[in-house]
C-alpha cells in the first residue's frame, strides 16, 4: 500500500496556486482562496478527526473549528513554511484536547454497507465485527499512542514532522509508534492472518 | 524484550494502515459538501474584516508581537547610551564673535571646527567667501 504523502498543491482546489499563496490571499480576505484551502485540506482533516474522535457530529465540529482557528491566526503563519504540517499541528492537538477533555462517547454504530456492497448476511456481518474489533483495539489506545499511530500511518507524515506538530521529541514520537504498533498487532493478529 | 529503534523512522505497515482505514466513515462527497458550505459561512465576516482592513494594519499584525518587545528594549538601550555619553559643549554667541572666518580650503577639506562651519554658512561674509570660491574654480 502506498501512503499518500500530504500534500500542499497539485491537481486540487485552488487550481495550480500553491498553500502559501492560498494563505497569502486569505491574509487579505480573499474568501474563495479560503475556500479553496479549506477543499484542499478538509476531507483528510474530516477522516483524521473521525477516526481519532469516532463521532461524525464532533469530527465536523472539530474540523469547522479548526479551519476557523487557522483563519484567526493566519496572520502568524510565515509564507516560506509548510501549510500542511501547521495545520495538522493545530488538528492534532485540538483533536486531543477534545478526548481528554470529554468522557468517550459511545462510538456510533458502523454503517450498514451491505446492499451497497452486494455482500452477503453472513460476509457482512463478519466485516462489521471486524471493524468493531479493529475499533475497539484502537480506543484502547492511550490517546497519544492513538494520534502517533494515525498521523504516521494514514496521513503519512514522518517521526521527525509529528514530533513538531505534538511538541515531543522525535525519539518520543518512535517509542509512542512502537507501542501502539505493539499493542495493536497483539491484539489484532488473529485478524491479520484473515484479513480485514 | 527488543528494544525498539528510536533514532530511525520504521518502514510503513501495509496491514495494520488498512486495518486503520477501515474505520474511515464513508459518509460520501454530500456530507463533505455540507461541511464545506458550512465552514465558508462561518468565515464570511472575518474574511470581510480582513478585506476592509487597512494594508498598514497587516504589516502591524505581523509585526506587533515582535516588535513591543524589541522596541521596548531598543529604548531602554538607547537611554542608557545616552546618559552614558558625554555632552559636548555647543557654540554660543559669544563664540561665534570672537571666531574668525576659516579659509575656504580649510572648509572644503573638512578640517574645521563647529564654529567656524557655523560662521561660514551664517554669516555674509562666508557667503561672499564661497562665492568667490566658486568663480575662481568654475
Amino acid at each position: 500500500m502506498t501512503v499518500p504523502t500530504p500534500s500542499s498543491g497539485g491537481n486540487s482546489p485552488g487550481g495550480g496556486a500553491s498553500d502559501a499563496e492560498l494563505v497569502g490571499r486569505v491574509k487579505t480576505g480573499d474568501p474563495e482562496a479560503f475556500d479553496a484551502l479549506v477543499g484542499r485540506h478538509m476531507a483528510r482533516a474530516y477522516g483524521f478527526a473521525y477516526r481519532l474522535l469516532g463521532h461524525r457530529e464532533d469530527a465536523e465540529d472539530l474540523v469547522q473549528d479548526v479551519f476557523l482557528t487557522v483563519l484567526d491566526r493566519v496572520d502568524t503563519f510565515q509564507e516560506r513554511r509548510e501549510f500542511a504540517p501547521w495545520f495538522y499541528r493545530i488538528l492534532a492537538n485540538r483533536a486531543l484536547t477534545q478526548r481528554k477533555a470529554r468522557a468517550v462517547r459511545r462510538t456510533e454504530a458502523i454503517p450498514d454497507e451491505t446492499a451497497a456492497q452486494g455482500l452477503s448476511p453472513a460476509r457482512a456481518a463478519e466485516q462489521a465485527d471486524v471493524r468493531e474489533r479493529v475499533r475497539e483495539a484502537v480506543d484502547a489506545l492511550p490517546n497519544r499512542q492513538r494520534v502517533v499511530v494515525e498521523l504516521f500511518e494514514l496521513e503519512g507524515w514522518s517521526g521527525p514532522e509529528i514530533a513538531e506538530m505534538l511538541d515531543l521529541s522525535p525519539a518520543t514520537v518512535r517509542w509512542h509508534l512502537h507501542e501502539a504498533r505493539r499493542t495493536l498487532r497483539d491484539t489484532l493478529a488473529p485478524l491479520e492472518r484473515n484479513g480485514p | 524484550m527488543r528494544m525498539p529503534d528510536v533514532q530511525h523512522d520504521p518502514p510503513r505497515d501495509p496491514e495494520l494502515g488498512a486495518m486503520l482505514r477501515s474505520l474511515d466513515d464513508d459518509g460520501g462527497a454530500l456530507r463533505l459538501t455540507a461541511l464545506r458550505a458550512s465552514i465558508r459561512a462561518r468565515a464570511v465576516l472575518p474574511l470581510a474584516a480582513r478585506a476592509t482592513r487597512p494594508g498598514w494594519m497587516d504589516v502591524a499584525a505581523r509585526w506587533s508581537r515582535p516588535a513591543l518587545p524589541l522596541t521596548a528594549a531598543a529604548g531602554v538601550l538607547l537611554a542608557v547610551l545616552v546618559g552614558s555619553l558625554p555632552t559636548p559643549p555647543s557654540a554660543t554667541a559669544g563664540d561665534l564673535a570672537m571666531a574668525e572666518l576659516p579659509y575656504l580650503e580649510d572648509a572644503l577639506s573638512g578640517d574645521i571646527t563647529e564654529v567656524e562651519y557655523r560662521l561660514l554658512t551664517g554669516s555674509a561674509a562666508g557667503d561672499d567667501a564661497l562665492l568667490q570660491f566658486a568663480v575662481q574654480e568654475y
